[in-house]
């Protein structure tokens, strides 16, 4: 790993490792990404009151660190000011200053004094940094080194997904499903022509025949486009070295002119467009559902991860890491599963993280693994409500592909193939 | 919010009865106490007597009783639910015990239902004997072993053997917590300290709250709020207007740049959010399906809020929204 160094004017900000926590008996530390999920909403709309509403009581992907801000809805622009969405939302993101503010989260930044700590990094990358220690050194090797790691692995893996929300009106989806059923009638209990209408028969006739007696039919129907855009924060040599040397403080050493100094500045902290994804919601199974606002947040939540899920898929840099849950003999379980995208045709690589004597981090490969057919978790939003096939699961068990001496807390990372 | 412990004379006249067995009875003149069945089991004989309040009553002999007023004159004592003396009939009053300890006082005069000079000491309800001679102006009860003291104006600590363990010094001195802590109070600022008078921070604080899980709020001189535990170690430096106590462990915390927090018994932050409000309540609440602990928040233009003990805020009932053509205001940001 290269060395990096930064100039540290103030003693204060000196972070002291003793060493990465990790218990022998649990699971040993990983990093896992941050993510501030923002909604765009339509207003004046069909549902938007229904959709916002949802919308503030979505959780936060629960293999993510939780970086939101406090603003997590906006309003599209109205139609004269819209332009092209990226553009809009980078507008929006620069005037805001938002990728300066999730920088200050990352530092816990007081508004009034300025000061910063250490204590969220320190909590998510299981760094043993004592606040009352932050006048040791850096000089020490594996304070540079952690100091280093969290630069590297933690605060560069930031993320914003932007969702612009919108409603798929029914007298639409009706009229296509009118054309879609009276198809089918004509073939109904004729011996299918070819597969792909074979598949979606059954489909349509399991939804049909779970559609729950007291939720209406436009409800039952709710249906949402969602167009997901992924954002990284920059945290590169340049922006870390700016922020530690120019702007960095802790509450025992106030210092008014670096904290104008980072209020005025406009320029140094940015966020970086990955890519966008765009799909519809799946039809909703009504089982387990009690009442419409269930049926809608349970829509958008289903949603919005299969979304985030196309988004590891497509962009490596968003990839989820999660650690391995046991080895049972020849088979690797892992608490991941439909939720992240997970299928029999995923498959994983098993890397272990490392630490040398200095503190210095690097993961290596030591295998790669695939889901055993028929035992993938069914960990959808609110797949145990509806009694959804190995909801109870718990993990997902894996078979090893190549490689061996896999145990407890290495990390798994899914693989193109 | 800081405590300040005197004896409750009221607590006498009210006679808070907790696990009461025993009843007060008079039969001709005098005193005694019945069961449940009315049966005397501890002969009358006594001028005046109190309820018990848990497994003492106080009695006194040969003093004057004015209807709804404690005994003037006589002397005074403590019996236990046998009626045994636990502490003799020799003193001019007796409070309650605290952890086996009772303040006792010699030479002073009953007056208006307070208890007017004298000097005050301790007799031990297990031995009935003086263990804390009578030469204290005032006295504190007894909470974890140490009680305060006061002699010539001056407060100071002394331990459930009668050792002065912090000198009669001080304008005042708290009751000791459970982390063996005593607030000392000089020239209107107040200091931790063990028990011992070892000083555990400056006499830099104007107000204090109780240790909660071995933490307390303290005020400085500027009115602002900070926490800090047991040692005397800042876990959050002093910049909130106002704190709330802490409940399952978190606490609203409130800055001027008008945000609330809620912060937890380490010290760290667990939610931040633009929702300083008019109203703020902790409370518990069938929430979706589960009964969790929340804070409700209000604010101009947000519309009302909710946090929940894990940090998360879900809005409810929101009034305006930006778009994403616009700037929004630095007040509503967390961070």
């Amino acid at each position: 790993m290269k060395k990096k160094r930064y100039i540290i004017l103030s003693l204060a900000v000196m972070l002291s490792v003793l060493t990465v926590s990790g218990q022998d008996n649990q699971q040993k530390p990983y990093n896992r990404s941050s993510i501030y999920p923002l909604y765009v909403t339509h207003p004046g709309t069909k549902m938007f009151e229904e959709i916002f509403t949802a919308l503030w009581e979505l959780p936060v992907p629960d293999k993510f660190n939780d970086h939101c801000l406090s603003l997590r809805i906006v309003n599209a622009a109205d139609s004269k000011d819209a332009g092209k969405f990226e553009e809009d939302m980078a507008k929006f993101f620069a005037e805001n200053q938002v990728a300066k503010r999730m920088v200050s989260k990352w530092f816990n930044r007081d508004k009034e004094t300025g000061a910063f700590n250490i204590n969220l990094v320190s909590d998510r990358g299981y760094y043993n940094a004592s606040q009352a220690d932050l006048n040791l050194a850096l000089k020490t090797a594996r304070g540079q080194a952690m100091l280093a790691d969290a630069g590297e692995q933690l605060i560069p893996n930031t993320f914003i997904v932007v969702s612009d929300v919108t409603y798929v009106d029914k007298q639409e989806r009706a009229e296509n499903a009118v054309a879609f059923f009276q198809v089918l009638g004509a073939v109904a209990g004729a011996v299918p022509k070819s597969d792909n209408n074979k598949g979606s028969v059954a489909n349509l006739a399991k939804s049909i025949s779970d559609l729950g007696g007291s939720i209406s039919d436009m409800v039952a129907g709710f249906t949402v486009k969602i167009e997901s855009h992924l954002f990284q924060l920059v945290w590169d040599d340049a922006t870390a070295s700016t922020f530690y040397s120019q702007y960095y403080y802790d509450a025992q050493n106030i210092d008014e002119d670096k904290k104008s100094a980072y209020e005025a500045d406009e320029n140094t902290f940015k966020l970086k467009y990955i890519g966008s994804y765009k799909a519809t919601s799946d039809k909703t199974v009504m089982r387990g559902v009690k009442n419409d606002e269930e049926v809608f947040r349970k829509v958008l939540a289903r949603a919005t991860d299969k979304n985030i899920v196309a988004l590891q898929k497509q962009f490596d840099v968003f990839k989820v890491v999660m650690p391995v849950y046991k080895v049972q003999g020849d088979k690797i379980l892992v608490q991941i599963g439909l939720k992240e995208g997970v299928s029999a045709n995923s498959k994983y690589e098993v890397v272990e993280r490392v630490e040398d004597a200095n503190g210095n981090i690097s993961y290596h490969r030591k295998g790669v693994i695939k889901p055993v057919a028929k035992q993938i978790w069914d960990n959808r939003y609110m797949a145990v409500e509806e009694e959804a096939v190995n909801a109870n699961l718990n993990y997902t068990t894996f078979e090893v592909v190549s490689g061996s001496g896999f145990y407890h807390g290495m990390l798994v990372r899914e693989i193109k193939f | 919010m800081k405590k300040i412990l005197s004896f409750s004379i009221l607590i006498m006249l009210v006679g808070t009865v907790i696990g009461q067995s025993l009843t007060a009875k008079k039969e001709g003149k005098q005193w005694g106490f019945v069961n449940e069945r009315d049966s005397f089991v501890v002969a009358p004989q006594y001028d005046a007597v109190g309820d018990f309040i848990g497994a003492y009553a106080w009695v006194n002999r040969g003093g004057k009783v004015k209807k709804n007023n404690l005994p003037v004159g006589g002397k005074w004592g403590l019996i236990n639910e046998k009626g045994e003396l636990v502490c003799p009939l020799e003193y001019d009053f007796v409070a309650m015990p605290s952890e086996e300890l009772v303040a006792v006082n010699e030479g002073g005069v009953m007056s208006d239902n307070n208890m007017q000079g004298g000097k005050w000491g301790y007799v031990d309800v297990r031995t009935g004997k003086l263990v804390v001679s009578a030469e204290y102006d005032k006295v504190g009860n007894f909470y974890n072993g140490a009680a305060w003291v006061v002699k010539n104006k001056q407060y100071g600590l002394i331990n459930n053997k009668g050792e002065l363990t912090i000198d009669c010094q001080y304008e005042s001195v708290s009751d000791c917590y459970n982390n063996k802590v005593v607030w000392l109070e000089k020239n209107g600022k107040y200091a931790l300290s063990d028990q011992k008078g070892h000083l555990l921070t400056d006499f830099v604080y104007i107000d204090y709250s109780g240790f909660v899980e071995n933490v307390a709020w303290v005020k400085n001189d500027e009115s602002l709020f900070g926490l800090i535990n047991g040692k005397g170690e800042i876990l959050l430096q002093p910049r909130y207007i106002k704190v709330m106590p802490f409940y399952n462990n978190v606490a609203a915390v409130f800055s001027k740049a008008g945000q609330i927090g809620l912060v937890n018994t380490q010290g760290k932050e667990i939610a931040r959010t633009v929702y300083a409000g008019s109203s703020q309540r902790f409370g518990v609440s069938q929430f979706k399906t589960s009964t969790k602990i929340f804070s409700y928040l209000t604010h101009p233009q947000l519309g009302n809020s909710w946090i929940d003990q894990d940090g998360k805020v879900i809005a409810r009932g929101v009034k305006i929204v930006y778009k994403i053509t616009d700037v929004i205001p630095e007040a509503l940001w967390d961070f």
